[in-house]
């Protein structure tokens, strides 16, 4: 990330920075909607994950656009055509996929009569991992180092990704014979667990109205965005978007409050605290705000903490849990707002 | 449930309510015997037996040895207050009323706590036996009033006295106890595990008792629940199963309500003797000649062959008043040629209901009056009787029956069973007497009733009901009988030699129980039935039988003290005491000064309250006009105060963005506002334009007066308390 900048951070203000990643979200937001109808949530959800240097997992049914989701962030980005790494690239995980078929392999070449490495298809900015629980853990456990690391080893080889690396993966939360499903460790890495639920009925109706023109190129006139342009946009927000210190002792309270909840078997992780500030500053921004706000903790709490806290057996609704945790933290910082 | 877990909710809070109860029913058992102190020390005592029980039944101790000890330690309680009442040393000790008053305490200690010990022990142990304690607790109530049974709302005096001294009712507070011991034996049995449900228990049943006394406030107070039955003097004097049988065909053929009738019971009811039905006063002094004041309500003169009934003949008994009146009623002018009878006035107050009015012998005129305690008495009314004041026998000499008597009518009366028997005796009584008064009807007429209060026996139980003609069975039998035999036995002998006749019935009373005041109590012991015959120009004279032997005890004096409390309540005075002694007085005027007080303090508080939240209210509105750097903070809150005013308010937990974005509709520009108040709070630049935050207030008001009702607005800026809700 230092290698990067064609921006030189000095010579901006701060405001004009932020301004400027502003309108880089913008980009994307409209592009994304432009193509998927419907789903404006899910794409807010996504971008702040792209923004803040995490992953999402989709829980959805097939059919309901999430390749097209990621192939239209995959054309949103506007790519060195020389590079050796695409912008959107599909993995359909099977239970006979092998790790090479992901990360890439040695081959012997025979003009130099040595092996060098062919990458996979991993080596992409966007990477739709297509049901992610239907492969063996080997290849979902070379698919996580890639996603924690931005690297893949192989034959005791490092290979770096490169800096923008987003994963959207997915699973169907129904169709679960013969699948291998992610541990929560393996479920802690991703920054979102995102459950769709069906589009309403005009949405619907309108995806159906497209019909004769593909969707894809909906959004080809659109101006897209340089690889740069994003890095530069996650470095500004993460140092232009205030956090209030009462924020911070709001998501520790938080995750503190989860713990002690008797129904909660094992609450968050610090981890995901502090893997939650870029996304909480991502969103502040997308709201067109410089600062964080406590509205910011409550839309991304349950997406943040719903795939990393286990509950006692009997617990249906998980979302109910945290809102239950959320809500005395919540009301201590709109206190706080009046009584300074 | 195992023992272990029941042993574990001995200790349980609902445990706790029980020894309370317990000290209730001991203090309230002793209260009527001794004194205050005593009764205390019983309450104390039985309080720590209660809950020296819940370790107790925790210990290996069987139960059936508990119950036991509970029993000797009762015995031994009544033979150490005997045994000290009685020594000599323990009197020389203490001295006399010291001693005594000693003993009671030591017995009644040990008593209650031995009781309680025990029975409360038993009840923990097994479920079975709360019935027990539930019958201690009723038991405890019951004889605390027992007294006031049949009526006698002057008893018990220890409680009543006071009562009726602050002008109260007693009835209400025995009711009242009554309620209260009824909460207890609810409680009681509903003992539950968790402290706040028995709690919960409690309180529906005193509300429930409330209930049932208010209605009784409402509908008055229950008819007394029995006396003067089998005469036909009450309602619903239902005839007993056995004299159903015995005459279930015979349907009364007079036409006159079914229960208006005399019937011979062999075993006559004496419960409700004690009963009070009536209250009359007299409003001027009268001695009655007989020493007997007669209250005729009813006679009966028509002979069905079998015993005499209600005349179905017109023209005869016109005497008698046909129901209550509802105005000022003449009846049939009595005849008094000579001056034999004199004008009396007379108020009868009924405390029961009764079929139709008595008075006393004869009443011409009969007006209704004001019912001076709805609750109390059924009806009042005022006669003006016609009364003897010379005896029967003066009318010795004089013709009887009524010249202007049609023959039918003398045939009515003189109509008598064709039974020889009835002539035989009559010729025997008459051949008894002097020749020169044999041919006197009115001589007759009394020999019949001299010669029956010779020969009868008065009994309430005799063995004639089941006869075809019980008055013959009677008369030509044992001659035991109750009054309905001797009227009966008189009146067909004076109608077999010819004497004009009829059975009288209602209330006789005598002389002495007035006790020289003027309120005479009648009971249910009063009922009576008797033979009266017809003198020319004096009307119908009673002429008693007075049985010389009885087999029965003669009925209970009636009680001067609540004949003289009915009789003041019937003139519509409350009742006061002799004196001035008020022992409630001081504890009155101290809760009247303490409620008060309390009035006046809530009031004086609530107003303060009132003038601080109003206070409060205005200063948060006006507060941004002085705000320098915290204006952002106090305009917002200033916005939410007008906002909570027309009831919108922030949830718990909600965000602010959450609530602005709900707000919207009314208030549109309170969503800029509360990013900037917001932006203040959480972003690193300080302050707000002012300008711009005071431009944003004016719009949301402006916006609010446009979107809520003026109703609402006016109705929110009254509300003192509005800013409360503004979070």
């Amino acid at each position: 990330m230092d290698t990067q900048g064609t921006i030189p951070t000095g010579s901006i203000g701060k405001p004009a920075g932020l301004a400027e990643a502003q309108k880089t979200l913008t980009t994307l937001t409209a592009r994304t909607r432009a193509v998927i109808v419907g789903r404006d949530d899910v794409i807010e959800l996504v971008l702040i994950a792209l923004v803040a240097d995490g992953h999402v997992l989709l829980e959805d049914y097939p059919g309901s656009g999430k390749t097209t989701l990621a192939r239209s962030l995959g054309d949103s980005l506007r790519v060195v055509a020389s590079g050796p790494i695409a912008a959107f690239r599909r993995i359909q995980f099977t239970p006979d996929l092998l790790p090479s078929d992901v990360t890439g392999s040695s081959v012997f070449e025979l003009d130099g009569n040595r092996f060098t490495f062919r990458p996979g298809p991993i080596f992409a900015h966007i990477v739709l991992a297509d049901e992610i629980n239907r492969t063996s853990p080997k290849v979902q456990s070379a698919m996580l180092e890639a996603m924690a690391e931005k690297q893949v080893t192989v034959d005791n080889e490092t290979h770096k990704l490169d800096e923008l690396f987003f994963v959207i993966a997915t699973q169907n939360p129904l169709d679960v014979m013969g699948t291998y499903p992610l541990p929560s460790p393996q479920l802690d890495r991703f920054l979102f667990k995102i459950e769709m639920k069906h589009i309403a009925r005009d949405a619907e109706l309108e995806v159906l109205t497209h019909y004769p023109k593909p969707s894809l190129q909906m959004g080809d006139t659109m101006p897209k965005v340089s690889r740069e342009e994003l890095i530069h946009t996650r470095r500004v927000i993460r140092e232009g978007v205030h956090i209030a210190p009462a924020i911070r002792e709001a998501l520790v309270d938080l995750a503190r409050a989860l713990r002690s909840d008797e129904r909660v078997l094992q609450g968050a992780s610090t981890r995901s605290l502090v893997l939650m500030l870029p996304a909480l500053q991502a969103r502040a921004l997308m709201q067109g705000r410089d600062y964080v706000s406590p509205d910011d903790i409550e839309r991304l709490a349950p997406h943040v903490f719903g795939h990393r806290i286990e509950c006692t057996p009997g617990v249906v609704d998980k979302n109910e849990v945290i809102a239950a945790s959320l809500r005395p933290c919540l009301e201590r910082l709109s206190k706080l707002s009046l009584s300074r | 449930m195992t023992d272990e877990a029941r042993r574990a909710s001995y200790a349980s809070l609902g445990a706790f309510i029980a020894p309370l109860i317990y000290g209730l029913s001991a203090g309230v058992f002793f209260y009527p015997f001794s004194e205050l102190s005593v009764a205390g020390a019983a309450l104390g005592f039985a309080c720590v037996g209660a809950l020296l029980a819940i370790p107790l039944a925790r210990t290996r101790l069987r139960t059936p040895v508990i119950a036991l000890l509970g029993v000797l330690g009762v015995l031994a309680a009544g033979g150490l207050h005997g045994t000290l009442d009685d020594a000599l040393w323990f009197s020389r000790v203490f001295g006399p009323a010291q001693a005594l008053l000693l003993a009671n305490l030591i017995g009644a200690s040990v008593a209650s706590l031995a009781c309680s010990t025990s029975l409360r022990t038993l009840a923990l142990r097994r479920r079975i036996f709360s019935l027990l304690e539930v019958l201690f607790v009723g038991a405890a109530f019951a004889e605390l009033v027992v007294a006031h049974r049949f009526g006698a709302i002057n008893r018990p005096f220890e409680l009543a006295d006071s009562i009726i001294a602050q002008g109260g009712d007693p009835t209400v507070a025995l009711l009242l106890i009554g309620a209260l011991s009824g909460a207890l034996v609810i409680t009681l049995l509903l003992q539950e595990r968790s402290f706040w449900r028995s709690l919960l228990h409690l309180t529906l049943a005193l509300c429930l008792l409330l209930l049932v006394f208010s209605s009784t406030r409402l509908l008055g107070l229950p008819s007394p629940p029995a006396g003067a039955s089998g005469l036909g003097l009450r309602p619903n004097d239902k005839p007993s199963q056995n004299e159903q049988n015995a005459h279930g065909q015979q349907k009364p053929k007079d036409g006159k309500s079914d229960n208006e009738r005399l019937e011979f019971r062999d075993n006559y009811d004496s419960q409700g003797r004690q009963v009070p039905l009536a209250v009359v006063l007299l409003h001027d002094d009268y001695s009655a000649p007989t020493g007997m004041y007669y209250f005729r309500q009813t006679a009966f003169s028509q002979y069905n062959g079998k015993r005499l009934v209600s005349a179905t003949l017109g023209g005869v008994d016109t005497d008698i008043a046909p129901a209550f009146v509802t105005q000022d009623t003449q009846l049939t002018p009595v005849p008094n040629v000579n001056g034999e009878r004199v004008q009396l006035d007379t108020t009868v107050a009924l405390l029961a209901d009764h079929t139709r009015p008595f008075a006393l012998e004869s009443a011409e005129r009969i007006s209704p009056l004001r019912n001076p305690d709805s609750s109390r008495f059924r009806r009042v009314y005022r006669v003006t009787s016609s009364a003897l004041s010379t005896k029967p026998s003066t009318f010795v000499g004089r013709p009887v029956g009524d010249r202007a008597w049609s023959p039918e009518v003398l045939a009515h009366y003189t109509d008598a069973p064709k039974d020889p028997r009835y002539k035989k005796l009559a010729d025997e009584i008459l051949g008894s007497m002097r020749p020169e008064l044999a041919a006197d009807p009115a001589a007759r007429a009394l020999a019949v009733s001299f010669w029956l209060s010779r020969e009868g026996t008065y009994s309430l139980k005799s063995g004639h009901a089941q006869a075809e003609d019980p008055t013959a069975d009677f008369l030509f039998g044992d001659r035991i009988g109750y009054c309905v035999h001797f009227a009966h036995a008189a009146v067909y002998l004076m109608r077999t030699m010819g004497v004009p006749a009829r059975v009288g019935a209602g209330y006789v009373v005598d002389e002495a129980a007035r006790q020289g005041g003027s309120s005479i109590l009648l009971t249910g012991a009063n009922s009576h039935a008797w033979p009266e015959f017809y003198v020319d120009g004096v009307g119908w004279v009673i002429d008693d039988v007075s049985p010389a032997r009885s087999l029965d005890a003669a009925p209970p004096p009636p009680d001067p003290d609540l004949q003289r409390l009915l009789g003041e309540m019937a003139r519509g005075l409350k009742p006061m005491p002799a004196g001035s002694e008020r022992p409630l007085e001081p504890i009155l005027a101290s809760v009247r000064a303490f409620r008060d007080a309390l009035v006046r303090g809530v009031g004086l508080l609530a107003f303060l309250l009132l003038a601080l939240l109003y206070l409060i209210k205005l200063w948060r509105r006006v507060a941004p006009v002085f705000a320098g750097s915290s204006l952002s903070r106090v305009g917002y809150r200033a916005e939410l105060d007008r906002l909570a005013e027309v009831s919108l308010h922030r949830g718990f937990g909600e965000t602010r963005e959450a609530f602005a974005a709900r707000v919207a509709r009314e208030a549109p520009s309170f969503r800029r506002l509360t990013e900037r108040h917001l932006a203040v709070a959480f972003s690193a630049q300080g302050a707000v334009d002012p300008e711009e935050l005071r431009g944003l207030r004016r719009k949301v008001a402006r916006e609010l007066r446009g979107g809520v009702s003026w109703q609402r607005r006016w109705l929110g800026a009254l509300v003192p308390w509005s800013w409360l809700r503004s979070k």
